[in-house]
């Protein structure tokens, strides 16, 4: 389903809130708690062919600069279920690099990572291959304001569950914004899911590259939580911590995933 | 076989208590107390007798009464709170039917000085009971001028406000989802409009508002925190008469007229807001083709048949509309309907069988290219009442009945046209089947001790015609049965005693306590930060118990200055079992295994309620103060520790003061200071492929900044007129522009600092409005 609808329906009460009833906003001092800086895995295997790098930070402050704080000198190991062990270089600055290597859909594999004689694990499945069919360019309209946006064509296999992760870049830049999607509603159909770009606005000549991932049960949960509570999919959720697949209290997650990549050129 | 024992016992006693204390010799005074003017019945009048040893019967809610006395000469008085009082000595020889009309008293009329004491509130064994007079409703000022019900009744001790400019409210550290809300008997699932700024309630069409906090009687079960009992206007029977008022968002017209002159009415009442009158001058095509509006329907019908059957018809149809143009539609309503039939046995056994209907469901559309689909979910009830009142000796009232509601939710089924990347998802309808029994008997031990003690016994039944999973610990699936329609798959008893206390210390103070316990079955489940008109009903089932609360309640009451002053305090706490949260991170779009993701915990309320109360002359209004907290303790959550719940407010002020004038204006204005909402701050952020990710501390570990507001409001009567009255109001809501928390977000800054960000709804909003009535 295009969950899109409900986030325009929030931001259409939004509308008839500030409209009406003149809402306002201002920056405010808050005087938050802190906590022992924590280690944040993230670490995304695919089934392309390559040196596979996998990130290493520590959780900041709230009134740190927002950035990533790389974490050197751990030893990064990772296992399929036939034996198979990849270890990881480390490269400095937090990122950590596999030997050229392939993930195939349907092993199960094994994060094994030691830092500072702490072990964190995490164990994820690569789910089944999914192509993107097409990318086309789309409008959408909102309260006279017109912005483009891509539809993402995919066939969704019947007969099992499937979740979704999107990536996407613009002009090579990667952008943040969180797009995940389960099979819920749409199990065995063509799917024809759009995604909406925060700012910079799309432009003419703009090159968008989408990648699909594939992710297993948990890796949607984790993500799907974190966004909820920026209220993507309804009304906001009341913040909550995601459960990760990593032991040991890590934040972030590991994910054997399979992708597929398209471009397009935007008119 | 326990529960067949239960039942016994509790017929045993049912039939037992009427023997006790009969005495032949008794005759007995009964009949009704109405409006002078418009034949309305009057709820809640004390019909006194002083001497030689005072007696109180308070009318029900149809007006009726019935005292039973010795052969005798008495002095009768009649009191009712804006009402001139009626006196008058009668010899009573044998039964006698008494109707009484009362004429309201006018504003500034000299006080009338009485031998009468106005000390109801000292006398009445019934705490933790909240009355709104419609006068109050009138006169307290309200965000856009609307007067609303649920927003005023936050104005009192023990109640607060879920949100800037809601109608939600939680009672005494319950869940806005633990409050029972009745419209003429009928229960409404939800009171609110467009998202919570204004009640389903229309202040046209009500009569009468009681909640009980507390010590509720026995005939009120199904939530744990309160009881808001909201009867409608039965129609004038003695003359046509319309009224209205046109306003800033919306507007108000209201027609009643005898059938049948002092025997039977009808009332229609209806509302419209225009909101999207104004979408209408957008230069956007959109927005021109948008909707947003509600409106509400009340109608009640009333037939007395003969002196002995009355029957009455009510109606409450009301229904959000919002959509944009071929991009989606979502509207919301409530349906209610009674049927009731007043019955008077013999001058001490009044009975009233109701027949009810509610529903409440919603309907969202999506018309996305590509993407079509709707979603339809409801909630329906059907329910037969059957209550008794029978006056007993000298000293005892008792009411017992029964009570059948079969539930039925649609929890939302998904469709989708054939062409659509949407696939049907079809969510089974659950059922269940609600019973209860009670008995109470009202009973003045002595000139200074009453009592009010019961008993209710309640039983949910879960009902078959759909699939039933158990789940382990981590929310996955064990088994699954379909059981089939008409098969009772699990049912839970519970036994709910209350108990009511109070003690009369001198004529102006008493104290009073109260014991009861709540049963609730139907539970609403939100994980969002704002109610929506989508959140979830389920009931019981294999997985969900019956919520249970125990409260005790403790309170001490004082008139002074010869009762022109009422002070109260109450204590209370309350334990609360089977409470319900979700996970973290549910997916609650028509998730047909929601079960999977509940979590069940235990909470505790405690707290003090302060009242000092000024109810007539020029200058009146109230102080209150609460001191409170309502705490939750999970497993799952914050590593079990007990954790602030969503409606902890620890501190909660309001005042309220209103100046009449002269025969012309009136003045008033309310303020309040409350403690923020309880919220999760950020304790740590990081980093997931650019996007910047907190991590949250414990919840509800932190809170929003302090809330208070000043609201200010003047009415103006119309010159007498003999053709019709008019008068004007004019209101300023949040007078010194506050800018309260509604949300605090966080985000990141060009030079990549976090900031938080605060959003304020309402600032300073001026209203109009226009009454007119003839």
């Amino acid at each position: 389903m295009n969950m899109m609808i409900f986030s325009k329906f929030r931001f259409f009460l939004l509308i008839c809130v500030i409209g009406m009833l003149f809402s306002c906003e201002k920056v405010v001092d808050l005087n938050l708690n802190k906590t022992d800086p924590k280690i944040v895995i993230e670490a995304l295997l695919s089934n392309e062919l390559k040196g596979h790098q996998f990130y290493i930070s520590r959780s900041l402050n709230f009134n740190e600069n927002t950035t990533r704080e790389g974490l050197t000198g751990a030893q990064v190991k990772l296992q399929d279920n036939l034996g198979n062990t990849f270890n990881f270089m480390d490269h400095g600055e937090g990122v950590y690099q596999s030997p050229r290597m392939r993930g195939v859909p349907g092993r199960t594999y094994t994060l094994t990572v030691n830092f500072q004689g702490k072990i964190f694990t995490a164990i994820s499945k690569m789910p089944e291959q999914v192509n993107i069919d097409l990318l086309t360019q789309t409008e959408s309209t909102f309260f006279n304001e017109t912005r483009n946006a891509i539809e993402v064509t995919f066939k969704d296999p019947p007969n099992q569950v499937n979740y979704y992760y999107f990536r996407t870049y613009v002009n090579g830049e990667p952008r943040s914004k969180l797009y995940v999607e389960s099979d819920r509603f749409t199990n065995g159909k063509e799917v024809k899911h759009v995604l909406y770009f925060d700012e910079p606005d799309l432009i003419a000549k703009d090159q968008v590259r989408v990648q699909l991932y594939t992710i297993d049960a948990t890796v949607f949960r984790y993500l799907y939580t974190i966004d909820a509570i920026d209220g993507s999919s309804g009304p906001p959720t009341a913040p909550a911590n995601p459960v990760s697949n990593l032991s040991s209290g890590a934040l972030g997650y590991f994910s054997a995933s399979t992708v597929s990549e398209k471009f397009i050129v935007l008119r | 076989m326990q529960v067949i024992r239960i039942v016994y016992i509790s017929l045993l006693f049912m039939f037992f208590i009427p023997l006790y204390g009969f005495t032949q010799s008794m005759v007995t005074l009964n009949g009704t107390v109405k409006d002078k003017a418009t034949g309305e019945n009057l709820i809640g009048a004390a019909i006194k007798i002083l001497s030689p040893l005072p007696k109180v019967a308070l009318t029900n809610a149809y007006g009726y009464y019935s005292l039973n006395l010795n052969p005798g000469k008495y002095k009768v008085e009649v009191t009712y709170f804006g009402y001139q009082n009626w006196e008058q000595e009668i010899d009573i020889t044998g039964n006698l039917k008494l109707d009484i009309e009362l004429a309201e008293s006018l504003l500034l009329s000299e006080v009338v000085i009485t031998t009468q004491k106005k000390n109801d509130n000292i006398l009445n064994p019934q705490m933790g009971i909240q009355k709104l007079s419609i006068k109050d409703l009138d006169n307290v000022p309200v965000l856009f001028g609307e007067k609303d019900v649920l927003k005023t009744i936050q104005l009192l001790p023990g109640i607060k406000s879920a949100g800037e400019g809601s109608s939600g409210f939680y009672v005494r550290g319950g869940a806005a989802d633990q409050n029972l809300i009745l419209l003429d008997e009928a229960p409404v699932y939800n009171a609110s409009h467009l998202l919570g700024f204004f009640s389903t309630f229309n202040s046209d069409a009500i009569k009468d508002v009681t909640l009980y906090k507390g010590g509720m009687p026995a005939q009120y079960g199904g939530r744990l925190a309160s009881v808001l009992d909201i009867r409608m206007n039965d129609g004038n029977k003695k003359q046509t008469t319309v009224e209205g008022g046109i306003g800033l968002i919306a507007s108000r017209i209201k027609l009643e007229s005898p059938l049948k002159k002092d025997k039977s009415s009808f009332m229609i009442s209806a509302r419209r807001t225009y909101a999207d009158a104004f979408l209408a001058f957008s230069p956007d095509t959109a927005v021109r083709g948008s909707t947003l509006y509600f409106y509400d329907l009340n109608t009640k019908l009333n037939f007395q048949v003969n002196d002995k059957n009355t029957l009455y018809f009510s109606g409450y149809f009301g229904r959000d509309k919002l959509g944009i143009q071929s991009t989606f539609g979502f509207n919301w309503g409530n349906a209610t309907g009674t049927l009731r039939w007043n019955h008077i046995y013999n001058p001490r056994l009044f009975s009233n069988t109701s027949l009810i209907l509610s529903n409440y469901d919603y309907a969202i559309e999506s018309l996305i290219q590509s993407s079509e689909f709707t979603i339809n979910s409801s909630i329906k009830d059907v329910n037969l009442k059957h209550d008794f009142s029978y006056s007993l000796g000298e000293y005892h009232q008792l009411k017992f009945g029964f009570d059948f509601n079969r539930h039925t939710i649609t929890p939302g089924d998904l469709n989708a046209p054939q062409n659509s990347s949407i696939n049907l998802i079809k969510q089974e309808k659950t059922r269940g089947l609600e019973s209860a029994m009670y008995i109470s008997d009202q009973f003045q031990v002595n000139p200074k001790l009453n009592l009010i003690y019961g008993l209710r016994l309640s039983a949910f039944s879960v009902l078959g015609g759909s699939t039933f999973k158990t789940y382990n610990a981590s929310g996955e699936i064990i088994s699954s049965n379909y059981y089939s329609a008409g098969t009772i798959v699990k049912t839970y008893f519970n036994i709910e005693p209350r108990i009511s206390a109070s003690f009369q210390l001198s004529s102006n103070n008493s104290l009073k306590a109260s014991y009861n316990r709540n049963v609730q079955n139907l539970h609403l489940m939100s994980n969002s930060t704002a109610s929506s008109p989508s959140d979830l009903y389920i009931m019981n089932s294999n997985n969900t118990k019956p919520e249970l609360a125990d409260q005790v309640a403790l309170g001490y009451f004082q008139n002074f200055a010869d009762n022109k002053f009422e002070f109260s305090m109450e204590t209370y706490y309350k334990d609360m079992q089977n409470q319900i949260e979700y996970r973290n991170g549910t997916d609650l779009r028509a998730n047909v295994n929601v079960e999977a993701d509940l979590i069940y915990g235990k909470g505790r309320a405690y707290g003090i309620e302060f009242q000092v109360r000024k109810k007539e002359g020029r200058f009146n209004g109230w102080v209150s103060y609460t001191l409170a907290k309502t705490e939750r303790q999970f497993k799952l959550i914050n590593d079990g520790n007990w954790f602030n719940a969503r409606q902890d407010k620890p501190h909660d002020l309001a005042l309220v003061g209103i100046f009449n004038l002269n025969e012309r204006w009136t003045f008033s204005s309310n303020f309040v200071l409350s403690s923020g909402n309880t919220v999760t701050y950020p304790i740590a952020k990081y980093q997931l492929n650019g996007k910047t990710v907190f991590l949250y501390g414990d919840r509800n570990a932190n809170r929003m900044p302090t809330y208070h507001r000043l609201d200010i409001s003047a009415n103006l009567n119309g010159k007498p007129n003999k053709k019709y009255q008019s008068s004007w109001n004019f209101g300023i809501y949040n007078l010194y522009n506050r800018k309260n928390a509604y949300a605090i977000n966080f985000r990141d800054n060009e030079s990549n600092k976090t900031e938080a960000i605060q959003t304020s709804l309402f600032g300073i909003i001026p209203s109009i409005t226009w009454n007119f009535k003839f």
